[in-house]
């Protein structure tokens, strides 16, 4: 099977045409499926519930949908602490500009402009597995998991889980290229799209350091030496330093709004939580054992053994990035967990890789099955309003 | 050539601007300055555990706030030790040994009379109370019961009403329950009037 696949991709002259094939098949059938769940759910609950775009599209989506219709608060009213200031523009305001054009409802452009991005994310995951793992089955399998997967249906919402991935490969890829203004531009409208958007920066250094390494094989190597490097190259010095600018555009916005450029960040306290060592977090939910901690918890196990995997095969700009991306919500709880997994797509390709390794390559299509099957069950949740699925 | 040197030498410039650009926001944001004292309070410094909105510490004297959730004013000034407002109960509890009200008042010119009522008590607790640390009174507080102090005069600004709890129990000691935060007085309305003004 893993044969065929690759024979299937390998060639170049029909590589980029079956690329785009596989993406648009898989989006579409799995978001037929998607409706075809809830079509099931409704035929169960008829009496309470509401439409597939208004069933899909609950819990954060109000936030999103207060900032697409009136903007960011200027103060949070009393008694009400939470604000839509933790909720980061670049989504919002692309779906206000569509509503603007077209007059069409935000959730309904926010679930076609998503499911769009979808197939933009497994293309463009599937050209960076290919680039840096040289392998199509792992992309193919990649592919699948974002599609069929479990919280798959987060990438057709009016969350910014579709943008946030896209912008994220687009500016990891553009860094492997080396294309130094791509990755700075992809960057800065990651850094808008969410609060852990700007934390690539750190993926940016640890692979730079690798390139110097790489490049200077030949050569003595010393911090001046490294720093001539660095700063010889303006694209490189330029690029990163457009990644923040989307994060600091928002802050200043805010600070010109309601007085304060980080309230993204304090109004977080709204939310409850006291930011402690995510391992001490972890470890009081699988010590608290029931089925939801148990549950979270595992997500975060997987996701700190996939980083260790990471390391383990040099990939180590990744492995920060996911560490970084894995520690930040796990120090405060482990809600949302297996969402920040699937969400952040680098987890899911070193799950791949790590599945493709010889002695348990038979397991990859049970990794792909059991995340599929678990979709189903997933879905079922999100449409019961099962808070385990936020 | 020349051309290269002057879009290498504008990429610098550019990044350098964009690092001071977001050095200076970075400033503005770890000094904000157009908040409210309310603002800050709650969600930066996490000294107000309610939040009031802006301006809402601001009293005044005469008005009546409740602390159960189906009337109006709701109290929320507290700094600590208080159970979260619960739509079941009907007045919210303290937790703890110490429970705090903070008020941004204006000046009395008079004596003042802060009256509250109680709901609820746990059995055994006695409390002292304060206001700015200078004690108001102790009493041994008994359910749907007045109480009501005098302050001989208040000063505009801060004022800072505590509850001191002596022995709180947690429903789980008593067997009631698995809850084993620590409860003292349950209150459901507070006034601060002006001597001789009515409510």
């Amino acid at each position: 099977m893993s044969e065929r696949i690759e024979k299937y991709f390998e060639n170049p002259q029909t590589h980029v045409r079956r690329i785009v094939l596989f993406a648009i098949v898989s989006v579409f059938l799995s978001r037929g499926i998607i409706f075809l769940m809830y079509e099931i759910y409704a035929s169960v609950y008829s009496e309470s519930a509401g439409t597939w775009l208004q069933e899909l599209n609950t819990w954060d989506t109000g936030w999103y949908r207060t900032i697409i219709n009136k903007g960011y608060y200027e103060a949070a009213e009393a008694g009400k602490s939470q604000a839509n200031w933790a909720f980061f523009p670049l989504l919002p305001l692309i779906v206000r500009g569509i509503h603007q054009l077209t007059g069409l409802e935000a959730t309904l452009i926010a679930t076609i402009m998503n499911t769009i991005l979808l197939i933009g994310i497994v293309m463009i995951a599937f050209a960076y597995i290919y680039e840096t793992r040289k392998s199509a089955v792992q992309a193919f399998c990649v592919g699948l998991i974002f599609t069929f997967g479990a919280y798959s249906f987060y990438f057709s919402i009016l969350y910014s889980e579709s943008l946030y991935l896209i912008l994220l490969l687009i500016t990891l890829f553009a860094l492997e290229r080396r294309e130094y203004l791509l990755m700075g531009l992809a960057g800065a409208f990651l850094s808008a799209t969410r609060n852990t958007g700007i934390m690539v920066v750190f993926a940016v250094g640890v692979k730079v350091i690798m390139n110097y390494i790489e490049d200077q094989k030949e050569r003595k190597k010393s911090l001046p030496d490294f720093l001539k490097y660095v700063f010889g190259d303006w694209k490189l010095v330029l690029g990163v330093c457009m990644i923040p600018a989307g994060l600091f555009a928002f802050m200043a916005y805010l600070g010109m709004r309601m007085g304060d450029p980080l309230s993204f960040l304090h109004v977080q306290t709204a939310w409850g939580g006291q930011t402690g060592n995510p391992f001490v977090v972890l470890g009081r939910a699988l010590m608290k054992g029931d089925f939801g901690d148990l549950y979270l918890a595992v997500w975060a196990l997987a996701g700190l053994g996939i980083t260790v995997f990471l390391i383990w095969k040099k990939h180590l700009h990744e492995a920060v990035l996911a560490l970084i991306l894995l520690l930040i919500p796990m120090s405060v709880r482990l809600q949302s967990m297996p969402r920040y997994f699937i969400g952040s797509g680098i987890f899911v390709w070193g799950a791949a890789e790590l599945f493709y390794a010889k002695k348990i390559r038979f397991l990859m299509p049970v990794l792909v099955a059991g995340l599929a099957i678990m979709e189903f069950w997933c879905l079922w949740q999100w449409f019961a309003n099962n808070s385990l699925m936020v | 050539m020349k051309k290269k040197t002057i879009i290498k030498a504008a990429a610098y410039i550019i990044s350098v601007l964009l690092v001071l650009s977001y050095l200076y926001i970075l400033w503005q944001g770890m000094h904000p300055e157009n908040i409210s004292k309310e603002y800050r309070m709650y969600y930066i410094e996490h000294t107000l555990k309610d939040w009031p909105g802006n301006g809402g510490l601001h009293y005044t004297y005469g008005t009546i706030e409740y602390f159960d959730m189906e009337q109006e004013p709701q109290i929320k000034r507290s700094v600590g030790g208080w159970a979260e407002p619960d739509e079941e109960e009907p007045g919210r509890w303290t937790v703890g040994e110490n429970a705090g009200l903070l008020y941004d008042i204006d000046d009395s010119n008079g004596p003042v009379i802060v009256a509250f009522t109680t709901t609820k008590v746990m059995p055994g607790v006695s409390v002292e109370f304060t206001a700015n640390g200078e004690v108001l009174g102790s009493f041994e507080p008994e359910a749907d019961s007045e109480y009501s102090f005098e302050i001989q005069s208040l000063s505009a600004g801060e004022l800072l009403l505590e509850f001191h709890i002596t022995n709180p129990v947690s429903p789980k000691e008593l067997g009631l329950s698995q809850n084993d935060s620590k409860y003292g007085v349950q209150l459901k309305s507070l006034v601060i009037r002006q001597e001789g003004g009515s409510v």
